[in-house]
């Protein structure tokens, strides 16, 4: 019997005005699935996230969670797109993780559990030491930690990551991909990225999202491919990067 | 320092004392969620707006907090109506609001027969003559205020600094915005009686001013900012009774005269750490 799927985006389209944004995209997620979401920008990447995430009603279609997925209090992480919050918010980083934790599914017993879980979550990211600081005053790539820890509080089932690379430094980059590697044994990932080059190395599957998906069920893909897919996207190689997306390959399925 | 102390076992000073303790504390808490989610015009448009209410109540003869109640309300739903359904640009539909409010209030009070002999102590405050119904109202409306943000206290935390996450985790966030839109409307109308309607707005930013000079924590800031507000509404209360001049005005001063002190020792005493 297959297995069933965690999310199953079911012939969604969504639009803003008459031009759709995206058009008849179905897309399943299983158990440990790594797949990573590339696309040129406006090509409805971050649409597609939101759409899962619930913040904005599909056209036509439907997102269906699995049974064990409960509706409210959905098991999934969630780090959104980098985007400018009020840098003189009263809220000490501490704070910021712990607002990942309520309404989750797994709530913790006690206030001191959920703080203690948070430090532990910014000790492994190396950003303990700033627990107490106001968020706005960490660098845009300790927040982007700070909003890692925030997206894995509740031990979700399923974490998405809206173009996590921004701000991450190169020192960092390595070992967050290493760290995403190591959450993907007990969690499905979903990485939407413009940088192909980066998460081919990484990643199971690749999802090509513009306006249509085209699911491709390998992590390398070749320029043909891309422009089979209506993918324009620069393909950058990266020198010290292992995996080359430029390998010649022939079985996808 | 006689007449000081038998100040305090004077009727109306122990009802204005109360009526200081009551709006420090709706205030403090209230403006520290205005100032964060940086609000404040909003409120501004809102209490603007109730003078409409208190037009009408004078005109037809009813409570004019009531009155100010209904229109305060009616604007802190008319702006997010009007911004959110109509797309109007929001600080557009704030002036709207302020000045309606304004213009319908102005246009009642001149149709209103005779004199109306306490319009200025709904303008700008006369905390000496609260009355003890309007403190059980003001208790009332404390209680439900604190009662709320303490049962809410973190889904409005989180709403107001990130509002897309927050809704992203399954937080009702459009209802309790409503319903801290209209908690808010109400307590600022309540804390009419301290400040008046063009004064109100400093009491619920002066404090947090004075509090986000001590932390950058949202819950240290709430408590800091109601004994900011005390220290202000009880120190220009007693000013203005003796140096006989309007009470409203005098507690606004006071605060911000509390401001620029904590700020100057603030900056003078920098590199040592203040513990909180």
């Amino acid at each position: 019997m297959m297995e069933k799927p965690l999310i199953h985006i079911n012939h969604v389209t969504f639009s803003w005005d008459v031009e759709p944004v995206l058009e008849d995209v179905d897309l399943k997620i299983y158990d440990r699935d790594f797949i990573g979401i590339i696309g040129p920008n406006g090509g409805g990447k971050t649409t597609l996230v939101k759409i899962i995430m619930g913040l904005i009603q599909p056209l036509k279609g439907k997102v269906y969670f699995r049974e064990d997925l409960p509706r409210l209090k959905r098991p999934i992480g969630y780090l959104p797109q980098v985007k400018t919050l009020d840098k003189q918010f009263p809220i000490t980083v501490i704070d910021v993780v712990r607002s990942g934790s309520l309404m989750r599914h797994n709530p913790f017993s006690s206030a001191s559990e959920e703080k203690e879980r948070a430090l532990e979550l910014l000790g492994e990211m190396g950003i303990g030491h700033l627990r107490k600081r106001a968020a706005g005053e960490l660098s845009g790539g300790q927040m982007q930690r700070v909003f890692l820890c925030r997206a894995l509080i509740s031990d979700p089932r399923v974490l998405i990551l809206d173009e996590p690379g921004t701000f991450v430094d190169n020192r960092f980059e390595g070992e967050f991909f290493e760290r995403l590697k190591t959450l993907n044994e007990k969690m499905a990932i979903l990485l939407v990225s413009h940088d192909v080059g980066t998460i081919t190395s990484f990643v199971k599957t690749i999802a090509c999202v513009n306006r249509k998906l085209h699911y491709h069920h390998s992590a390398v893909l070749t320029p043909e491919d891309l422009k089979a897919y209506n993918c324009p996207i620069q393909v950058i190689s990266h020198g010290d990067i292992p995996h080359t997306i430029l390998e010649k390959h022939n079985g996808h399925a | 320092m006689h007449d000081f102390w038998a100040l305090f076992s004077f009727g109306f000073f122990q009802k204005a004392l109360l009526a200081a303790l009551f709006t420090s504390i709706s205030a403090g808490i209230a403006g520290t969620y205005i100032v964060a989610r940086r609000i404040v015009f909003i409120s501004g448009g809102i209490t603007h707006a109730s003078f409409g209410g208190i037009g009408l109540a004078f005109l037809l003869g009813f409570n004019p907090l009531v009155g100010a109640a209904l229109f305060a309300v009616m604007a802190a739903f008319g702006i997010q109506f009007f911004s959110e359904k109509i797309h109007l640009r929001e600080d557009s539909a704030i002036a709207i609001w302020w000045s309606l409010g304004m213009a319908l209030g102005i246009i009642f009070v001149f149709l209103t027969p005779g004199y109306t002999p306490n319009l200025m102590s709904y303008l700008f405050g006369n905390i000496l003559t609260v009355s003890i119904q309007e403190l059980w109202a003001m208790l009332l409306l404390l209680l439900l205020l604190t009662a709320f943000f303490a049962r809410y206290f973190r889904e409005i935390l989180y709403i107001s600094y990130d509002e897309e996450f927050a809704r992203a985790s399954g937080i009702p966030v459009s209802l309790l915005n409503y319903l801290i839109m209209v908690l808010i409307a109400l307590v600022m109308v309540m804390n009419i009686r301290a400040v008046g309607i063009i004064l109100i707005l400093s009491l619920m930013t002066i404090p947090q001013a004075t509090a986000n000079l001590f932390t950058k924590d949202f819950r240290k800031m709430m408590i800091l900012s109601v004994v900011f507000a005390f220290v202000g509404n009880i120190t220009g209360l007693v000013i203005s009774y003796f140096l006989n001049i309007p009470s409203g005005a005098t507690i606004i001063f006071t605060l911000v005269i509390l401001f620029a002190l904590l700020k100057v020792v603030k900056t003078v005493t920098r590199n040592i750490p203040v513990k909180l």
